[in-house]
Formats: C-alpha cells, sequence, structure tokens
C-alpha cells in the first residue's frame, strides 16, 4: 500500500529548479532514504510532501490527504522531526507535552513521561536550557508516544555526537518501525542510516537521480576492486583509485565476468552516490 | 469545525504559557502602584484635611475629570473631603469618574502588552522555527491564529480586568476610610461596584471586536515581515496617509486610524455624567465599528494565508 505517492514535483525559486520533476513513492512497512548533496532540492521535496510548501505543478499523495490542502488532518497520521531544534524554546517540557495531548488524538501521555524518565530531561525545565542532544530526545518522545503510520526525519542527528545519533536510530527502529509504518529520511551521514533503509532516492538538481530498494541495488551495481594496469570491461561508471588499488563501479553486468579481474563487492551507498552524480555535481 | 473548536482550549493554554508573564506582571505591577498611592493617601489623610484651603478644594473638584494619575490622587482626596456635601447623583458621578480614571492605567499597560504580543505572535515563531513544530501538529492556521486573537483580545484581559476590580474594591476602601464619621456606607452603596464588573467584562468583549483592524493588521505584518515587524506595522499607514494628504490633500486615512485607535468601548470618566452600558453598546451602531470589522475579518484571512504561506525566517 502506498503511503506516500508523488509524481512529477515541481518547484521553483526564481531562475532555480528547487524540484523538477521530481517522484517519490514510499509503501506501507519500509525506510526510504532521501539522499542528495546540499541543494538538491531534499528539503524542498519534504516540505511540500508536509504541506509546510506548495508545488508550482506535479502531484502529492499523502496516506490520501492532500499535503497543501489537509495539512491539519494529515498531521494526525504524520509526524515529523527537522535537522534544527525546532521545539519552542520559551515552554517548559511538561507544558510542551499537555500542548501535544490536548491537540492530537493520538498522543500518549503516559508513554512519553515514561521515555522522558530514562532520559535526563526534567518535566519542569525550560527546553532552552535543554543540550541539542536533549532537545533531540524530547521530540523523539514525542514523536514514539504518537505512533504516526509515517515519520518524516530531516537531518535528525545533525550536531549531535556519536553516542546520541546511535541511540536515535536505534529507539527509531525497536520503539517505532513496525510493518504498518513507514519512514522517509535524509541525512548527509549516509553511512549512518546504510543498514537500515529498505528503499533509496537518490536526489540531485531536483531530479530522481536513482530510485532503488536496497536488494535490487546489490544485484544492479557491484565494485571491482583490481590492480593499477588490470585490464577490465568497460563501461564503468566511475574510476577511483585506492591505497587498495583501482576501484570501478558497474551497473548492469555480468558478475562473474568482473571476478576474473579482481575483487567484486557491492558498493555502499556513498560510493555508489559519487560514482552517479560526482561528474555533474558542482 | 468540531476539530477547530476541540484544539481551541489547549491553543488557548498553549498561549497563556507563552505570555502569562506578561499579562500578569503588567497589571499586577499597576495593581501595586495603586495600592502604595492608595496607602501613601490614607497615611496622610489628615494632612489634606488642614492644607487644602476652600480654594483649592474647589479647584480639585473642577479637576475631577482629569484623566492623569496625579487627579486619580486629588480625586480621592476631594471625595474624602466633600462626601457628605454631596447628593446620592453626585457621589455616583464622582466615584464612577474616580474608578474609571483609576482603570485607565491598567487599560494602557494591557494595551502596549497586547501589541507587543501581537508583533510577536506569527514572527517569533518564524524566528526560532518553532513554527515547523507547530505545523508538525494536526492544528491548521486557521485555528492557530483565530486562538492568538482570542487569547490577547479576550482571554488575557480577564488578569487585568480581576486587577481592576481589586484595584476598585481597595479605593472604595480607602475613600470609605477617609471620608467623615458615618459617609462610609453611602460611598459603597454609591460606589456601582456591583455592576461595574459586568461593565469591564462587556466592555472588555466589545473592545476585542472594535480593536479587530487594528489588531488584525498587527498580526498580519506579524506573519509576513521578516526583520522589524514594529516598524512596518506604523510605517506603512504612515505612508499611505502621507501619500493621502500630498495627492489627494485630504486626511481621511490618518483620522480614522487614529479615531478608531483612541476610542473604544472600555469605561473611561465622560464628560459631565456616569459611563453607562448605553454609551459602550453605541458603538455597536456605528458604522466605523462595521467597517473596522470588514476589514479586520480581511486581515485575520491574509493573516492565516501569510502563516501557511512562509515557514522559518
Amino acid at each position: 500500500m502506498s503511503v506516500v505517492r508523488a509524481t512529477g514535483m515541481e518547484k521553483r525559486y526564481g531562475d532555480v529548479d528547487a524540484l523538477d520533476g521530481f517522484d517519490l513513492h514510499v509503501e506501507k512497512g519500509r525506510i526510504v532514504g532521501l539522499i542528495g548533496p546540499n541543494g538538491s532540492g531534499k528539503t524542498t521535496a519534504l516540505q511540500c510532501l508536509l504541506g509546510l510548501n506548495r508545488l508550482d505543478d506535479g502531484s502529492i499523495d499523502v496516506l490520501g490527504f492532500d499535503p497543501w490542502r489537509q495539512r491539519a488532518e494529515m498531521m494526525e497520521r504524520v509526524a515529523y522531526i527537522a535537522d534544527t531544534g525546532i521545539l519552542p524554546k520559551w515552554m517548559r517540557v511538561r507544558d510542551l507535552l499537555s500542548y501535544v495531548e490536548s491537540v492530537h488524538p493520538e498522543f500518549d501521555r503516559a508513554k512519553a513521561e515514561e521515555r522522558l524518565e530514562r532520559t535526563e530531561i526534567r518535566l519542569d525545565k525550560r527546553i532552552r536550557v535543554l543540550s541539542k542532544g536533549m532537545h533531540v530526545q524530547l521530540h523523539l518522545a514525542l514523536i514514539l508516544a504518537i505512533g504516526a503510520e509515517l515519520l518524516v526525519l530531516d537531518e535528525p542527528t545533525l550536531g549531535l555526537d556519536i553516542l546520541y545519533r546511535q541511540n536515535f536510530y536505534d529507539s527509531v527502529l525497536s520503539d517505532y518501525f513496525t510493518e504498518e509504518r513507514s519512514i522517509l529520511v535524509t541525512t548527509h551521514e549516509v553511512r549512518e542510516i546504510e543498514h537500515i533503509l529498505t528503499d533509496v532516492v537518490f536526489i540531485h538538481h531536483g531530479r530522481v537521480k536513482l530510485a532503488s530498494s536496497m536488494e535490487d541495488l546489490a544485484n544492479d551495481f557491484v565494485k571491482l576492486t583490481c590492480a593499477e594496469h588490470a585490464e577490465v570491461p568497460a563501461g564503468a561508471m566511475s574510476r577511483r583509485s585506492t591505497l587498495a588499488g583501482v576501484e570501478y563501479i558497474y551497473s548492469g553486468i555480468d558478475q562473474a565476468e568482473l571476478a576474473a579481474c579482481g575483487d567484486t563487492t557491492v558498493p555502499n551507498l556513498a560510493e555508489l552516490f559519487v560514482a552517479l552524480v560526482g561528474d555533474d555535481h558542482e | 469545525m468540531n476539530r477547530l473548536l476541540a484544539v481551541f482550549p489547549g491553543l488557548l493554554m498553549r498561549e497563556w504559557h507563552e505570555h502569562r508573564g506578561a499579562f500578569t506582571w503588567g497589571p499586577g505591577i499597576v495593581l501595586a502602584l495603586v495600592v502604595l498611592i492608595g496607602f501613601v493617601m490614607t497615611a496622610f489623610e489628615g494632612r489634606f484635611e488642614m492644607e487644602i484651603s476652600e480654594v483649592e478644594r474647589n479647584e480639585v473638584r473642577e479637576r475631577l475629570e482629569i484623566r492623569d494619575d496625579a487627579g486619580v490622587m486629588e480625586s480621592v482626596a476631594a471625595l474624602a473631603l466633600d462626601a457628605a456635601g454631596s447628593t446620592d447623583a453626585e457621589l455616583t458621578r464622582k466615584l464612577d469618574n474616580l474608578l474609571n480614571a483609576i482603570s485607565i492605567p491598567f487599560y494602557l499597560v494591557l494595551m502596549i502588552i497586547s501589541i507587543i504580543a501581537f508583533i510577536a505572535c506569527v514572527h517569533d515563531e518564524r524566528k526560532d522555527q518553532s513554527i515547523l513544530f507547530w505545523k508538525s501538529m494536526p492544528v491548521g492556521d486557521t485555528a492557530s491564529i483565530l486562538s492568538k486573537y482570542a487569547f490577547v483580545a479576550w482571554v488575557a484581559p480577564l488578569v487585568t480586568f480581576v486587577a481592576i476590580t481589586i484595584a476598585h474594591v481597595f479605593a472604595i476602601t480607602v475613600v470609605s476610610i477617609a471620608v467623615e464619621d458615618g459617609m462610609g456606607g453611602r460611598i459603597w452603596s454609591n460606589s456601582g461596584l456591583l455592576v461595574r464588573p459586568i461593565q469591564l467584562l462587556v466592555g472588555f468583549l466589545l473592545n476585542g471586536v472594535w480593536m479587530l483592524p487594528v489588531f488584525a493588521w498587527i498580526m498580519c505584518v506579524s506573519s509576513v515581515a521578516t526583520k522589524v515587524p514594529f516598524l512596518w506595522v506604523i510605517a506603512v499607514p504612515w505612508v499611505l496617509g502621507l501619500l493621502e494628504r500630498i495627492f489627494l490633500g485630504t486626511t481621511h486615512f490618518a483620522d480614522a486610524i487614529t479615531a478608531h485607535a483612541a476610542s473604544g468601548t472600555l469605561p473611561v470618566p465622560v464628560e459631565g455624567g456616569i459611563y453607562t452600558f448605553g454609551r459602550m453598546f453605541s458603538v455597536v451602531g456605528q458604522p466605523e465599528m462595521w467597517v473596522g470589522l470588514l476589514i479586520g475579518v480581511g486581515l485575520i484571512y491574509l493573516t492565516i494565508y501569510f502563516r501557511g504561506r512562509f515557514n522559518v525566517i
């Protein structure tokens, strides 16, 4: 079942095409990574999906809602954590819980408080005194107590130390994700989320550069590592010299043929991303 | 509509959490000053009798209509000195003017705090990026903006209402102690303290409607300005007024705004009489009220539109 079905998304800011016919599909029970460099259109795409920004052209359906026209209704079933601390800093934690409880029909306050008890966040503290890590912990506690069908994460661990980052994704996986729920996540730290993704979409200049499940990626792409002057088949997407030798990335090639030239492995997302967009990225 | 009503109490409580400091400290400080002035006057009550001559007494009587703080103090002195010589109607008029005059600093402080709250209402949430959090909740822009307006226009003034009522009871107590023996009962019975709170509440209710075009304009600027919203609030109408004056040679726009902002429905001292419900409700029959309402609704609509369209600054 489709949770997000966005087709032909177009958004212009002056002369710049932030989104240029971008498509995105998220199915139920999937974790989709939206990966792209700065200015590639990731945030604009997420904003349009969340009803924060209006498309110039194209269509978006999120759980049967038009985000721009039905944002309030849609947000009963969609949750969102942004890349910066967006919780109101003047508010006390307790008052924030009361607010969410009063406006969100799906919010389980006891669950949120129980989770906060396991942290150093006290209910009488103002949000402005919380560290960046605690801020994210608090936001996560709210989101996990809502149990939305779609969770949108926009660089949620930006600026956090390694412990908070690891803990964040562990919590999302163990306390939120089920077969009935979906996650759409963007991040620069591709390696950090690679192991949890079921699907990946590369976005560049507002267009889809690659959209694939992680299973298909393993079948479709291969990395060959071989000696500097080894004979290799033509058609490599990229070539990169490393200490271990030269790395080539191929798409849609007979892997048995490559194995004769050197070591073959599945490229990680960062390598694949560089291979796909590296040449035309300024 | 049901959804809007369901979330409205929570939104009002959110506004209360954000603004409770200003809307309680403001009237609280004014109340403390009124009480302080009252105590000082009570302490020096004997000296007033000794030092104020008959000529000065008459002067004070004439100045009962004065609407500043000094006038309030002298009014109290005059009442204390002249209760026995006044008819019930005169006493009622003097007390009415005294209590209404005491209310004025409360109104002024409330107005200043309200304007600041409206200037910040959308601008601040855009500036600290919390607008993204508010929008991630199942609450529409219409509910958000209407709750902000309702809170500042009608809910927050309830604190000021309580403070004014306490100040009035205190003032009547001071006056009843200061008047000649046996006159205290007349002060209480002519003070109108039972009707006055209702008058104040209705005044605040109507004032929230009367001030809609002014407040909605400020909210609209708050939702669209990226910098110095306060300057935009003043600059745009000022420039429009200036253009009218330069090109048409008239000042209708500036006059209308000034007259609208300066008048209202709150009980203030009135020339030669008592502030009545009739006077308060007379605004309902004025075309300015309905024209203002139309403009205000339009500006609220624009505020809702801009709040949906713009995010962080």
